[in-house]
């Protein structure tokens, strides 16, 4: 067990923004804190990170109190930030010393991550023959996306063993999605302790094993990704057939959950009501064209467990 | 506080003076005052000598002088200079005074003057000195020469009744008054110390130091307050606070922005020298600047080495105490635009501390302060930093008062380093309006309750 949160809080004034928040991650990998806006997922990263001073609870890397300041964590928070006026390599190799990386170090993997991440015409200016070299850019002049390929960096930079990323994919185009995307899985690789807090189901389903969706600073689902779809069981269904079917529909009394051109999405109570409706599909020769049968998606229950919390409040 | 709460200072000094060098207006502010400071003394020097060459020969060719006061003085030695070897002086010729103005006034171009000397009735002599409406001669000339006249009739009138050179030299001494107490037993009590009125020369320094504190206070105040709103307004302080404690972040900042200031100040201090050196080479060291800066040293009564370690003490202490309110400032806004709202109270204190140094050199001028007024500056840690330096080396400020000054601003800064480190971590995350006083005291409360839970859970 390598970092543990255990019953976590923090309380501005009377309102309490995180409440008992615990979790483990176990092993290397990638753990997903979700949550609506507001739910707390940014102030517990802080608490996590020691920015932020808890009213109550623990985290523990190794087994001990952490100390961010004394061990190798790296961060992408979540509103982007550098200063505007200053040039980036200098930023670069400030982030890299606060690390305790040093400089000649940092500018080789700085060298590295800007050819990776495509950034290396802000990093080092160009020189023209006969011409004066061209002023090294400041961060204002970059878009936000190559702002956030340049945070990125600097999270990377010292070769965290922990590595936390608030929102990393957030405004990026789909070019520079699948470019972080990679550099997430290939730090997943090199066995590395990651926590990932996002907005994107797909992303989130397609890295973590396990998850804690949080509302209003409370853990309203938590645990293994397969194991909670699991739980749910294979209760969406997906048909199509060249033929109406509304009639066999109404005869078993399933709720639509939506309607495409691609299909209905209809929910059954288990695999034994959906197999009844398939058969009276092929009975009354509906000519099914697509069936399909399957666990919920992480959005769903997203929205069914972040719009419940909210419907109970 | 712990000692790891300012792990990381030496990093963040280290950006933050290589970023503050760079910037243009720091350059080009250095520049500036490099080249006033070096301009300084040779453009006084050449202001001064044209004024007052004393070498140049006077432009008067002519000085007729109609004495109507009864005594009797030989003119023809009136003006011994070699600067008037030029002038032809005529003592009483025919014709009046009164006709002689009026062909004067006829005249073109003319280079004469005329002095008309009469004993009034009210118990004074008059002297009048005439020169042509459209005459050649500059004002500098004829002040010149009726100041020489003034001095040469002064000392002409005693010796017109027949007081010594010895005698003369006898009566021009001082005089030295001292009002005292009789005591009971028949002797005099000892003098009081009197409060003495400052000259204005004194004023003038007093003033000019109160100034350089102001500027050096407001110029690293806001350069530290700028830094931090600007770190919150970007968010860059999160990826900070992972690596550094805010009380590092605050401490790297202000040493930076201290040693800034200290460049600045250090070449100007580099600078008075060479300046002074191009002044003597131009000018020669009789004539050069010089002259008038030493006349001014000599003001400094309390000059020397203690007295100026101790000055540079209240000043950096000062310095740092602004500049910890200045902090504290910057991190209760979360944008620049709302900077001047959150400075409001570090401007308002460094006002009040200003201000009364102001004040009390106003009122030493006019001899109206008193030593208990003086010694509340000294002991008020706003108004210390402004006051202790400049009145300890005029010798106005005991060395004693000084250092209990040194004692209450060192507590002081480090209350307010104290509270400041309990404050600032919630201060540095809150995004919203420009936050009050009374809104930090109560963080500053709620944080010392949770404290005592901790403790008491512990």
């Amino acid at each position: 067990m390598s970092l543990e949160v255990r019953n976590l809080s923090k309380k501005y004034g009377d309102k309490t923004v995180v409440d008992n928040l615990s979790f483990t991650l176990e092993k290397p990998g990638v753990y997903a804190l979700l949550g609506t806006n507001g739910a707390g997922k940014t102030t517990s990263i802080r608490m996590i990170l020691g920015m932020l001073a808890n009213d109550g609870g623990q985290v523990l890397w190794q087994g001990k109190p952490i100390d961010p300041m004394n061990m190798n964590v790296g961060y992408l928070a979540e509103e982007r930030g550098l200063y505007p006026k200053y040039a980036l390599m200098d930023q670069l190799l400030y982030f890299a010393k606060l690390k305790g990386v040093s400089r000649e170090i940092a500018k080789e993997r700085i060298a590295y991550w800007a050819e990776r991440l495509e950034v290396e015409e802000y990093l080092y200016p160009k020189k023209t023959k006969g011409k004066k070299a061209e002023k090294p850019k400041l961060a204002e002049q970059l878009s936000k996306g190559n702002q956030q390929k340049i945070q990125l960096m600097a999270a990377l930079l010292s070769e965290p063993e922990l590595l936390i990323l608030d929102e990393p994919l957030s405004g990026l185009d789909p070019v520079n999605t699948d470019l972080f995307k990679g550099i997430i899985r290939e730090e997943m690789e090199k066995g590395k302790y990651l926590i990932m807090s996002s907005h994107q189901m797909a992303t989130i389903e397609e890295f973590c094993e396990d998850i804690t969706i949080l509302n209003r600073g409370k853990a309203v689902l938590q645990g293994n990704l397969n194991e909670i779809k699991k739980s749910y069981g294979r209760v969406n269904m997906f048909v199509k057939c060249d033929k109406p079917f509304e009639d066999i529909i109404e005869k078993h009394g399933l709720p639509l959950i939506n309607d495409t051109p691609d299909g209905k999405q209809l929910k059954v109570t288990g695999e034994k009501q959906a197999l009844d409706f398939l058969a009276d599909l092929l009975a009354m020769d509906k000519q099914v064209v697509k069936f399909e049968l399957r666990e919920p998606s992480l959005h769903e229950i997203f929205v069914e467990k972040a719009g419940a919390a909210h419907e109970e409040e | 506080m712990k000692k790891s709460d300012f792990t990381g200072w030496q990093e963040v000094f280290r950006f933050s003076f290589q970023q503050g060098v760079k910037q243009k207006a720091y350059k080009g502010f250095l520049i500036f005052m490099a080249i006033v400071m070096l301009l300084s003394m040779p453009v006084m020097a050449f202001i001064q000598n044209r004024g007052e060459d004393k070498d140049k020969s006077s432009e008067v060719t002519m000085l007729t002088v109609y004495d109507e006061s009864g005594l009797s003085i030989d003119y023809s030695q009136a003006l011994p200079d070699s600067r008037y070897a030029g002038v032809q002086i005529t003592a009483n010729p025919t014709g009046t005074f009164e006709e002689h103005t009026r062909a004067l006034e006829e005249s073109e171009g003319s280079t004469e003057i005329l002095v008309h000397i009469v004993y009034e009735q009210a118990g004074y002599f008059n002297l009048t000195f005439v020169r042509a409406a459209n005459t050649a001669l500059k004002d500098e000339d004829c002040d010149t020469l009726s100041d020489d006249f003034e001095s040469f009739f002064n000392e002409a009138k005693l010796r017109a009744v027949d007081v010594t050179g010895e005698q003369m030299a006898f009566i021009s001494q001082a005089v030295n008054t001292r009002v005292q107490f009789a005591l009971e037993n028949g002797d005099i009590a000892p003098e009081k110390e009197k409060q003495e009125s400052i000259s204005q020369e004194e004023y003038f320094i007093l003033l000019g130091v109160i100034m350089v504190v102001v500027l050096l206070v407001s110029s690293v105040g806001g350069s530290i307050a700028t830094s931090i709103v600007t770190e919150k307004s970007t968010r860059v302080v999160e990826y900070l606070m992972i690596n550094v404690r805010p009380m590092a972040l605050i401490v790297g900042k202000i040493l930076a922005s201290l040693l800034m200031v200290l460049i600045q100040f250090g070449v100007i201090g580099i600078c008075y020298p060479i300046s002074k050196g191009i002044s003597h080479a131009l000018f020669g060291a009789a004539k050069g600047a010089g002259v008038e800066t030493s006349s001014v040293l000599s003001k400094f009564v309390g000059l020397n080495a203690g007295n100026i370690i101790v000055a540079i003490v209240v000043i950096m202490l000062g310095v740092l105490f602004f500049s910890i309110l200045a902090g504290l400032a910057g991190a209760s806004v979360s944008k620049l635009e709302e900077m001047a709202e959150g400075l409001k109270v570090f401007q308002m204190l460094m006002m009040l501390g200003s201000y009364f140094g102001i004040f009390m050199a106003i009122m030493q001028m006019f001899g109206a302060a008193n030593d208990i007024l003086l010694n509340v500056g000294c002991l008020l840690p706003i108004a210390a930093p402004f006051v202790v330096p400049a009145y300890l080396l005029l010798g106005k400020v005991t060395l004693p008062m000084a250092l209990i000054s040194i004692l209450l601003l060192v507590i002081c800064t480090v209350l307010l380093f104290a509270f400041t480190a309990r404050v600032y971590e919630a201060l540095i995350f809150y995004n919203g309006k420009a936050m009050k006083l009374k809104d930090i005291i109560q963080i500053a409360r709620n944080r010392r309750q949770s404290a005592g839970k901790e403790e008491k859970q512990a």
